[in-house]
Parts: C-alpha cells; sequence; structure tokens
C-alpha cells in the first residue's frame, strides 16, 4: 500500500479516457491530454470510428466536450456512417438550452474547384477551432484526415511548421487530440508526423487464412507505458471493441460450488465446478458432450439462474429436442427467459465479430452460466491460431465477468496424445472432463474421466456414462486385472455382486427372526414374574390387615376385661366416652 | 469562349486572412493591385481578420488562409493562397481575357 502511494505521487502523464473497450487497458487509461495521438491505418481500416467514438463516449461518459475538425467528409456524410452505431450524435452537437453542444464539427473540406494561388498555412483553421473549441469548453479533438491536408500543402517543411501548429494548439488548449491519417499501402507517414506524435497508433486490416482479421497496435506512446501487442479488435454494432485479453487479467475467484447436473459428477468433483471457472468437456463425436452440457445448463436454470448458450454446429430446436430425450427439458427456462440458446454459424464472421458478439450476449443476458458448444468448430473462424486466440480471451472475458463456462471440443486422436487438444483450451480450463468410447466384448460404452480439476481432490476414476429416458447417471466402474469394466460386463458384475448382497441380507433377517422370539420368550417371562410378585404382594396386604384387626379386638377385650374386675376412674371415664360416642364418632 | 464581365456589375470578394501575417500581407496587396488594374469600376472587397471573428470562418468553413472567396458575379468560387500566382488568380475571378488589353485611357 505504501509503495502504491508512493507510485501516485509521482507526476503523472494526464490521460483522457477513451471509454473504448480494450483501448483504455492498452493505453494504460486512454490517450494524453495536450498532446497529439496519431492514429494511421489503411483506408476502412476504422480510423473515424475510432476517432469519433473516443469524442462520444468523453461527451455522454465523461462530460468532456469535444470537436471534430473534418478534412476529408462532411458532417452529414460522418453522421450517417456512425448512425448505426446509435451515438446519438445530432443529439450531441445540439444546444441544451443555454448550454452549449458537447460535440461540435468544423467541416474544414476544402471545397470542390478552390483554387490555389499562391503559399498559404493553417492559422485561420486554428484559430477557428481554438475559439470554437473555448466556445464549447472542449476537452478532446479530432483531425480526420490530416494526410489530405498534408498532400494539398506537399513541401515537408511546410507540413513540419503547421502540424507544430497544430501541436501548440494541443497544448495550449490541453486538448486531448486524435489525428487520423490514411496510410496506402506499406509506407509510413512522414517522420516528421511521428516525431511530432506523443502516441501513435495502427489500426490494420488484413485477412488470414480467409477471415477478415483488424488489428489495433499502440507503435508509440511518450511518457507512459503501454501494451505494445497487436490486438484484435471488431467493428461491432456500438463502435469499436478491442480484444484485451493478457494485459490485466482480473477476476473475482470463488469458493462456491455449482453443480454440474450430474448429482454423481459432483461427488467426483468435491461439489461440482467452482463458480467462475472453466470446464472443458473433450470426446469423440457421440460421446454425449452437448449431453454434459445440457445437464449443467438446466441446473443452473434449476437453481433460477440465468444461462447462455452459444451452439457453433446445432440449431437450438434441434438441441432442445436432443436434450428432452434424456429428460433435459430446457424448453421451459428458453420460455421463461432463464435460458438463451444461440446457433452462430463461426464461417459466417470473423473471430472478432464472433468474439465482441459473444461479449454484448453476455452483458445483455447477464448469465451466470455460459455454454460454448464445441469451440473447436471456432477453427472454421480463420483457422487455428485465431481461433485458439478468441477462444482464450473469451474463456478470460467469461471469467472476468464471473460467468462459470462449460467448453465442448471435439477430440478424435488417440488419449495418449489428449495434451495437445484442439485450440490447447486445456491449458486454461479449470477442470477439464474428457469423454470416450470403451469397446470390447461386442459393445461399446461412454466413458467419463476427470482429467484435471484445480483445487478440487477429484476422483480419477473412469466413470461410465449411462444416458437414458430417465436422465443422466454416471455409474461405477469395476475393474478386474487393471481394466474396466462397462456395459453388459459391468452389469454381470453387478448381478454377482448383487447375489452375494442378496445372502447377506437373508443371512441377517434369519438371524434377526431369532433374536427378536428370543425377546419375546423372555418378555413373556418377565410378565409371569410380575403377577406372582403382584400376588405375593395382595397376600401380604391381607395378612397386615388380619393382624391389625386380631390386636384392637385383643386390646377392647383387656378393657372389658378390666371394667369387669371392678371400676376405678379409668373406668368409669371409659363408660362415659362410651356413652357420648355415637354423637362423636 | 470566356464571356466579358459587365462592367456594371457589381464585383464583391471576401477575403478571409489571420493577423498580419506575411501572408496576409502579400494578399490583400495582390489582391488591390488586381482590382485596381482590372476592375476600374471598384470592387466591394471585405477583408476578414479570422483570428478577430473566428466565428465567421467557422461559417464558411475556411480552412486554411489566406481565402479569398469570390461571392458575385457568380459562379462563388474559392481560391487561397496569398495570391501571388496572378494567372489562377484572374482565371479563378472570371477576369482572363481582360489582361490583354489593360490600362484604358
Amino acid at each position: 500500500m505504501a509503495r502504491r502511494n508512493q507510485k501516485e505521487r509521482e507526476p503523472r502523464l494526464a490521460k483522457a479516457p477513451t471509454g473504448i473497450d480494450g483501448v483504455d487497458e492498452i493505453t494504460g487509461g486512454g490517450l494524453p491530454r495536450g498532446r497529439a495521438t496519431l492514429l494511421t491505418g489503411p483506408a476502412g481500416s476504422g480510423k473515424t470510428v475510432l476517432a469519433l467514438q473516443t469524442l462520444v463516449n468523453g461527451a455522454r461518459r465523461f462530460d468532456e466536450p469535444g470537436i471534430f475538425v473534418a478534412f476529408e467528409e462532411g458532417f452529414q456524410q460522418v453522421v450517417a456512417n456512425a448512425a448505426s452505431f446509435g451515438w446519438g450524435i445530432p443529439s450531441l452537437v445540439q444546444k441544451r438550452g443555454r448550454r452549449s453542444p458537447r460535440l461540435a464539427f468544423v467541416d474544414s473540406r476544402l471545397s470542390p474547384g478552390a483554387v490555389q494561388a499562391g503559399t498559404f498555412d493553417l492559422s485561420g483553421l486554428i484559430a477557428a477551432v481554438e475559439f470554437r473549441a473555448k466556445e464549447i469548453g472542449a476537452k478532446r479533438i479530432v483531425f480526420d484526415g490530416i494526410d489530405v491536408l498534408l498532400v494539398m500543402l506537399n513541401d515537408p517543411r511546410v507540413e513540419r511548421g503547421e502540424m507544430c501548429r497544430i501541436h501548440d494548439l494541443l497544448e495550449r488548449a490541453g486538448l486531448a487530440g486524435v489525428v487520423t491519417m490514411s496510410t496506402t499501402g506499406p509506407e509510413p507517414p512522414g517522420s516528421f508526423m511521428l516525431s511530432l506524435s506523443d502516441c501513435i497508433i495502427q489500426l490494420t486490416h488484413r485477412l488470414a487464412e480467409r477471415a477478415s482479421i483488424r488489428a489495433f497496435r499502440v507503435v508509440k506512446y511518450r511518457g507512459s507505458a503501454f501494451v505494445a501487442n497487436e490486438f484484435p479488435f471488431a467493428i461491432a454494432s456500438q463502435g469499436i471493441e478491442v480484444a484485451d485479453f493478457g494485459t490485466r487479467p482480473r477476476y473475482r475467484v470463488f469458493a462456491e460450488r455449482v453443480s454440474s447436473g450430474i448429482p454423481r459428477l459432483d461427488n467426483m468433483l468435491a461439489g461440482g465446478y467452482f463458480r467462475g471457472s472453466t470446464v472443458l468437456v473433450t470426446g469423440m463425436p457421440g460421446t454425449a458432450k452437448t449431453t454434459l452440457a445440457g445437464a449443467f445448463v438446466a441446473a443452473a436454470c434449476a437453481r433460477g439462474e440465468r444461462a447462455l448458450y452459444i451452439s457453433l454446429d446445432e440449431q437450438p430446436a434441434e438441441i432442445i429436442r436432443n436434450l428432452a430425450s434424456v429428460s433435459l427439458r430446457l424448453e421451459r427456462y428458453v420460455r421463461s427467459r432463464l435460458l438463451e440458446i444461440h446457433a452462430d454459424q463461426p464461417q459466417a464472421t470473423s473471430p472478432e465479430e464472433q468474439f465482441v458478439r459473444l461479449r454484448q450476449r453476455i452483458r445483455a443476458h447477464r448469465p451466470s452460466t455460459l455454454v460454448i458448444d464445441p469451440i473447436s468448430a471456432a477453427i472454421r473462424m480463420g483457422g487455428q491460431s485465431t481461433a485458439l486466440g478468441v477462444a482464450e480471451r473469451l474463456l478470460a472475458m467469461a471469467k472476468s465477468e464471473g460467468v462459470t463456462t462449460l467448453w465442448t471440443s471435439l477430440y478424435q486422436g488417440s488419449e495418449e496424445a489428449m495434451e495437445a487438444t484442439p485450440l490447447h483450451v486445456s491449458t486454461v480450463a479449470d477442470t477439464w472432463i474428457h469423454l470416450s468410447y470403451r469397446a470390447g466384448r461386442g459393445e461399446r460404452n461412454r466413458s467419463l474421466t476427470v482429467i484435471k480439476s484445480r483445487g478440487t481432490g477429484h476422483s480419477h476414476q473412469v466413470r461410465e456414462l449411462i444416458l437414458d429416458d430417465q436422465g443422466i447417471d454416471l455409474a461405477d466402474v469395476y475393474t478386474v486385472g487393471g481394466e474396466a469394466l462397462m456395459g453388459t460386463a459391468r452389469w454381470e458384475r453387478e448381478r454377482i455382486e448383487a447375489a452375494t448382497q442378496r445372502d447377506v441380507e437373508e443371512e441377517e433377517a434369519r438371524k434377526r427372526r431369532e433374536l427378536e422370539s428370543l425377546a419375546a420368550e423372555i418378555r413373556a417371562q418377565t410378565e409371569g414374574l410380575e403377577r406372582r410378585r403382584q400376588s405375593l404382594a395382595a397376600e401380604m396386604r391381607l395378612l397386615d390387615q388380619t393382624v391389625t384387626l386380631r390386636e384392637r379386638n385383643e386390646s377392647r377385650r383387656l378393657q372389658e376385661v378390666r371394667a369387669r374386675r371392678g371400676g376405678g376412674p379409668a373406668s368409669r371415664a371409659r363408660r362415659r366416652k362410651g356413652r357420648s360416642a355415637p354423637t362423636e364418632d | 469562349m470566356a464571356k466579358r464581365p459587365d462592367q456594371r456589375e457589381p464585383f464583391v470578394v471576401r477575403l478571409y486572412v489571420a493577423d498580419r501575417e506575411s501572408t496576409a500581407v502579400r494578399a490583400i496587396a495582390n489582391l488591390e493591385a488586381v482590382c485596381r488594374e482590372f476592375l476600374p469600376n471598384g470592387c466591394e472587397l471585405e477583408i476578414i481578420d479570422i483570428l478577430r471573428e473566428p466565428q465567421r470562418g467557422l461559417d464558411d468553413s475556411i480552412m486554411v488562409t489566406p481565402t479569398l472567396i469570390k461571392l458575385a458575379p457568380p459562379p462563388v468560387r474559392r481560391i487561397f493562397g496569398d495570391l501571388s500566382k496572378r494567372g489562377r488568380l484572374l482565371d479563378a475571378l472570371g477576369l482572363t481575357g481582360l489582361e490583354i488589353a489593360p490600362r484604358r485611357p
């Protein structure tokens, strides 16, 4: 903590966040204030979109008005081009009551038919722009299509002078400046442009294995740390999004377990998958990868959590129908909107678009559970290395959103070479479950192995995966001489075990009956003795009564005798008492 | 064939300059010389210092300075630079042909 504070006290380069996914991470906070960022790239590489998006985000999210100086396209054209992104530019350029607009356009196109007659400079433009910037309190500015201007100036010395003018304006007005420049072909922009710019971002657009790849790269960032790698990006429905995998992986780590949907698999995994973890399910065709994925999704929905199922090879209706055969009924969850199933055609999109689309879906649906089935189909979108990159970023993104993700991947090689799974996603996965067939004794049986599960003491045993109309279950596998028994062999073995079990149970029952009858016998004896004890007690009470009666009679007889022998005072008193006795007693 | 401009038609130009930079001074001088030589009936010239009136520069989408806008007679034309290239200037102002017979008594 102390070290961090110290670090924060150091003067730092002021930056304007672009608010664009990925860009702020790569540039360590955004673009430099009071300086120029040169944005280069061929025509159609997305320069204007990126620049304009920086302004729109500044105006909308950071309360920083901006100015767009257009050398190439007019205001109407720029607005029309950006209309599909839904940035609401027309409302940004309008005055808000007495307050100035948050976005201003300066149309600096050279009108067609304009004639050059002698030397000129940009001081007029700079003055007009500076005036407008002060008027609306601009914090950001874009000079779009500076190459148009440079062609017109057509003199390196003059170009340099004019660029310095722009530079001075940025510094004077404290504006974060973006200068876009079209580069046709591989030739780099003039060296003065490079040295004058404090930050240089290069956009490229190329084809890799027939898939379109757009890439974003920070070439230089004076006075700031940045990530120099090339990052693929997409121009998506809301603008540019740059994938930022590997720059700053941050995600919550959960200790909570979520059910796999198969109770016995949960047992094998000491309670289920970790929430927010990544589960890879590999297997040959038909080994029930989709079923395992479906069980996971159904369990999440049964808990009332939202789930997202992305299928790269089957239609939603097919998935629902097929899973219903193993009594996984997903339709009700689709209807209650807990579950969204999307079928994407991987070859129909570039990997970046796929990535961005998925990210949007995750953000729109906010699922706790995500299934991609099968990720190996992603190879069709532009080759193994591209697909791998996208898969890794998808995983990281899902993780950072706290989504528990299950990926299936088709695997057809031998089990020995399994570490080299398609896409090598296995190294990223937290839990890796492999499904395979065991053939033998005239049948094929599905088996399930937990190959790895980070942070979990898991069973390393191979289990048999049983699918029927009752659902999914795992069966213990008997090993005989090192060979796992499945299918009929397991059933036979189970029968033998069951027979032994039955014998044991019968023996126990017999013993129980024996003990019970002995207990009954003792109970009967106890009751007889009790009865005898009670009659003895009664006899004793009778005896006591007899004795008392006899003693009383005896004492009365003695008094009588005493009285007859010559009555003393004692006898008189007794007589009196005897007479009055009827009223007193 | 270049049509001779009607001498009685008003000639209206607007010149945008930035402050008193050398290009501005040269442009004003060059323009005034042309007016003297080719427009004996005079011309309506407005000089705007964009540093003092930036809003007007914005209104007219002035990208570079100096910029001369010929507003009348039509068509409206834009000429930029310090107007040192007289041939191009006259061409753009529609005054070509007049230079062959200058200095009428």
